[in-house]
């Protein structure tokens, strides 16, 4: 008699791709996310192509003309120099924080977000409320101490509409991502390394630059990228301060032929683009060349306890250091916007005795569109948040633990998004999704999907660091006791990465909570988002309207990153005893 | 973790999509997109309403803006008159319909219309922008609907009506500066006087590449005291703005002396606050020209009739029009004359010159 045959499923599989639900989910995610991006771009190139041919021709005056070569130059100098700036101090700080003694605890985590915690379009105008050389708030402060001393000065002496001014607000911004990735990598770090350096005789200084700073060079990197990005597409320090320093940079001109001209100038708009593409995609490659795994720093599978780098006399000096640069960067600008909130219209004779809340009174109960805009933003910002840093950590934990298998491809995918400047995503949303198969126009669903494919590189490049950080020994331990992939991901890996990757979540839900630039374009009288209102009433409304606005968003986001922080460190805590 | 950990962890998640639905339903009902149902009764509606209109009928008009409860108004005009229109327009006929009004500067304002329009996605029921070409544009694309029998039209000055849109205001351009840095003396009141050297990094400018008519202001300029004219701007270190409102406001606040060139509607308001502003307008000039059109696939066709019957009344020209700009109606209270030597824009020798003029003002 005949064995039965097998059926189907019990054979055994060839020596085929062997796919696990991980990883299929990880797949079908990102033909997700490939198509979100590339459908949009697609049918607006398309259409560009087909306009192209009826409208002017391309290459006219503010397109693709000779103008184009300063304004490559500013960007290239912004962006380099903006980041560099933000790296230093953005690893500074989270070095003193993190590694040495005299870290400031729960308020050192704090502090270096406070600067997202100001919607940016309002954070800049903080800055040219203080720093406009005439009329700015602090420069008279100054010039008033400066004429106590007998130095009389007619303006200054800080002008924030300069090279210099843009550089140091640009790097202002980018701070942030330097510190979450850096201290999130500081966390994590065996301190075994560094207490060899100290046992042969190294001081702090000497260890934190040839010791601990080498072991973190994946972190640094993706540090670097991350700031080179967010340079690349950022739309309000440059439309606010380098219009008014005559500083024209990449993403302002794009903005200009996509919305302040009709018809749009798509055609020039998308060229520009694919420039950035490239230059961003050669950074990637970059960057995979230098971070190579095994050569770093990873979480040990032996219990530790952080050990802090003494300063001995340096500790108040770089503890108030820390703490001077970051009130200053936050508290500034914010008592700026609360003090022009409170007036009338912007002087900086401030009258104290006609003060009043008749603008939050306007922006809060007055003005439809500001209320329903508060309530959108935040609900977009809980949900968009969530959904994409779940989406990110799968991708980014599964490739890892799968040996790097597909990893290239994800990195490409979940990068690309970044090439494109948020106002060609915001028109090419627009354009694509107005029509049959997905209408989605006018909807909350279009603002949705936006933000996640904005934020999801920023999101992908916190998962990486957070799972290049997580080491393959645990992984393997768990794989070893004959635990599932699944059951590693969510027992072992994500756990390890929840700081890191609640980091981040922290830093996607500010954004999307504060977002300019596409929603400019996606957001109308139907769906409207603070990003819109802000803009509509810096156009067209007033300073101190603005400001109101701008005070309220930010209590609204300081109170999310103080739950968010709290809960990062428990975690972290529990995991880790 | 087990299976029902992890549900319960996604929970919230789709709680909050859930929520997310929700009030994304209600914040779009406004502008819901349609079903074939709703589409033919949309398209139904625009004849009913326009057969209303040439029947001359208000109150026609007034009972179907009622049933339809909602306008969505998008707008250029200074947001403190816009608040006065709609005040006014409740007053008139009713609280309950409700209007939604956005406000943008005019060259940003057109590009979402078009962007809307384009992609078959009408959201704006009236639309008010300082931009006659565009409305030229935008009735050859169809997107305007030819309101050519309405009632207050009978009233109205024809050679301000296009068929399409109808010019509602005239706000002339002129300049402006601070009252504490500047002895009334010495205020630049024509356009020569701006060449003075005491205004030299004093000078606030808005970006001409913002909006069409302050290129046709460099081109009449150009065109009236020639190339050296424009040179010896670009000369005084000029301060660029993006736009006329809140370059006026840093102007109130002494961030610069002079801001050239701007119009009275932003003084206005500045003025009410108590701000230490002033203006003047010099005879030869050129004028932000609003034009009022209706959506020819307006989502509620009556009411945007009715509005937009309102802005041509003469209570509506008054209110939009007090004490900042002219009419094109006589006899509007408040409204203010023309200078002696206004001109019609030239769009398009700007926009032909535009290199050049650019290259002259020092905006590369």
């Amino acid at each position: 008699m005949q064995a039965p045959a097998l059926p189907l499923s019990a054979r055994p599989t060839g020596p085929a791709l062997k796919l696990s639900p991980l990883g299929a989910l990880s797949g079908v995610l990102l033909v997700l996310i490939g198509l979100l991006l590339l459908y949009p771009l697609l049918i607006t190139l398309v259409r560009a192509i087909a306009e192209a041919g009826s409208a002017a021709g391309v290459g006219g005056p503010g397109g693709l003309d000779t103008s184009l070569i300063p304004v490559f130059i500013n960007t290239v100098v912004v962006v380099l120099a903006g980041g560099a700036l933000a790296l230093l101090i953005g690893s500074a700080l989270s070095w003193v924080n993190e590694r040495t003694d005299a870290g400031l605890g729960a308020l050192g985590d704090l502090l270096p977000l406070a600067p997202l915690m100001v919607p940016p379009i309002a954070g800049v105008i903080g800055w040219v409320v203080l720093l406009d050389p005439r009329a700015g708030l602090l420069n008279v402060l100054v010039r008033n101490a400066l004429g106590l001393l007998g130095l009389n000065l007619s303006q200054g002496p800080f002008n924030v509409y300069s090279m210099l001014g843009l550089v140091a607000v640009t790097s202002l911004y980018l701070v942030p991502y330097v510190y979450l990735v850096v201290s999130a990598a500081l966390r994590r770090l065996d301190p075994y390394l560094e207490e060899a350096s100290r046992i042969s005789h190294a001081g702090p200084l000497r260890t934190f630059l040839q010791v601990t700073l080498p072991a973190i060079r994946p972190a640094l990197a993706a540090a670097g990228l991350l700031t080179v990005i967010s340079g690349v597409g950022l739309f309000s320090v440059p439309v606010i301060i380098g219009t008014g320093a005559r500083i024209d940079v990449l993403s302002v001109r794009i903005f200009r032929l996509l919305s302040t001209t009709f018809p749009p100038r798509t055609a020039e708009a998308m060229v520009l683009a694919l420039a950035l593409l490239l230059v961003v995609q050669a950074l990637l490659v970059l960057q995979r060349y230098l971070v190579r795994s095994g050569q770093h720093a990873a979480v040990g599978g032996r219990g530790f306890r952080a050990s802090r780098v003494a300063l001995g006399r340096g500790r108040s000096w770089a503890r108030a250091a820390a703490l001077a640069y970051v009130l200053a960067t936050a508290a500034l600008p914010a008592l700026g916007l609360l003090l022009v909130s409170l007036q009338r219209f912007w002087t900086p004779a401030v009258r104290w005795d006609q003060l009043s809340l008749v603008n939050y009174q306007f922006v809060l109960i007055q003005n439809r569109d500001t209320t329903r805009s508060l309530v959108t933003s935040l609900t977009l910002g809980l949900v968009g948040a969530t959904l994409t840093m779940l989406i990110a950590a799968l991708l980014m934990l599964h490739s890892y633990q799968a040996r790097g298998r597909g990893r290239k491809l994800i990195d490409a995918v979940t990068a690309l998004p970044a090439t494109v400047p948020h106002t060609v995503i915001g028109v090419s949303f627009l354009v694509a999704f107005s029509r049959p198969p997905a209408p989605l126009y006018g909807t909350v669903y279009i603002l949705l999907l936006a933000y996640l494919i904005i934020q999801m590189p920023y999101a992908a490049r916190t998962a990486s660091a957070a799972a290049s950080d997580v080491g393959s020994e645990l992984a393997e331990a768990s794989r070893v006791f004959r635990a599932s992939e699944q059951r590693t991901f969510t027992r072992v890996l994500l756990p390890l990465a929840l700081p890191g990757l609640a980091a981040g979540w922290v830093i996607l839900f500010i954004h999307m909570v504060g977002e300019l630039t596409a929603s400019a374009l996606l957001s109308g009288t139907s769906n409207p988002v603070v990003g819109r209102v802000l803009l509509d009433l810096w156009n067209n409304g007033s300073f101190p309207q603005l400001t109101s606005l701008a005070i309220v968003m930010s209590a609204v986001d300081s109170i999310f990153v103080l739950v968010m922080l709290r809960f990062t460190r428990r975690t972290y805590d529990v995991t880790i005893s | 973790m087990s299976p029902l950990a992890l549900i319960r962890s996604g929970l919230p998640a789709m709680l909050s999509i859930v929520l997310l639905a929700a009030c994304g339903g209600a914040s779009s009902a406004p502008a819901s997109p349609g079903s074939a149902g709703a589409t033919a009764a949309v398209s139904a509606k625009p004849s009913a309403a326009a057969k209303a209109a040439a029947g001359g009928d208000l109150q026609a008009l007034i009972d179907g803006a009622k049933k339809e409860g909602h306008i969505t108004y998008y707008s250029s005009i200074d947001p403190a008159q816009q608040q006065e229109i709609i005040q006014a327009f409740q007053d008139t006929y009713g609280k309950d319909i409700q209007i939604d009004s956005t406000r943008l500067v005019s060259g940003l304002l057109v590009q979402r219309y078009a962007a809307e329009a384009s992609a078959g996605k009408v959201v704006a029921d009236v639309l008010t922008a300082a931009d006659g070409n565009f409305m030229k544009d935008a009735a050859q694309k169809g997107w305007l609907a030819k309101v050519d029998d309405l009632p207050a039209l009978s009233a109205w000055t024809k050679q301000y009506w296009t068929g399409y849109a109808a010019k509602v205001s005239v706000a002339p351009l002129n300049i402006s500066w601070n009252t504490n840095l500047v002895k009334d003396a010495d205020a630049p009141r024509t356009w020569q006087a701006l060449l003075d050297p005491k205004w030299k990094g004093q000078f606030l400018a808005v970006d001409p590449r913002n909006a069409p008519i302050l290129m046709a202001w460099l081109y009449l300029m150009d065109q009236s005291y020639g190339d050296n004219f424009l040179r010896g701007l670009a000369g005084q270190n000029l301060r660029l703005v993006e736009s006329t409102v809140p370059g006026t406001q840093q102007m109130a606040a002494g961030s610069a002396a002079v801001l050239a060139p701007g119009v009275h509607g932003s003084i206005n308001a500045l003025l009410k606050q108590g701000a230490p502003v002033s203006d003047a307008t010099p005879s030869l000039t050129i004028g932000n020209e609003n034009w009022a059109s209706v959506s020819a696939s307006a989502p509620h066709p009556f009411g945007a009739r009715l509005l937009m019957n309102f802005l041509l009344s003469p209570k509506g020209q008054e209110l939009i029009n007090r004490d900042v700009s002219a009419s094109v109606l006589p006899n509007i209270a408040g409204a203010i004359a023309l200078p002696k030597d206004y001109r019609d824009a030239d769009y398009a020798q700007a926009s032909a010159n535009q290199a050049k003029l650019l290259d002259l003002y020092g905006i590369h």
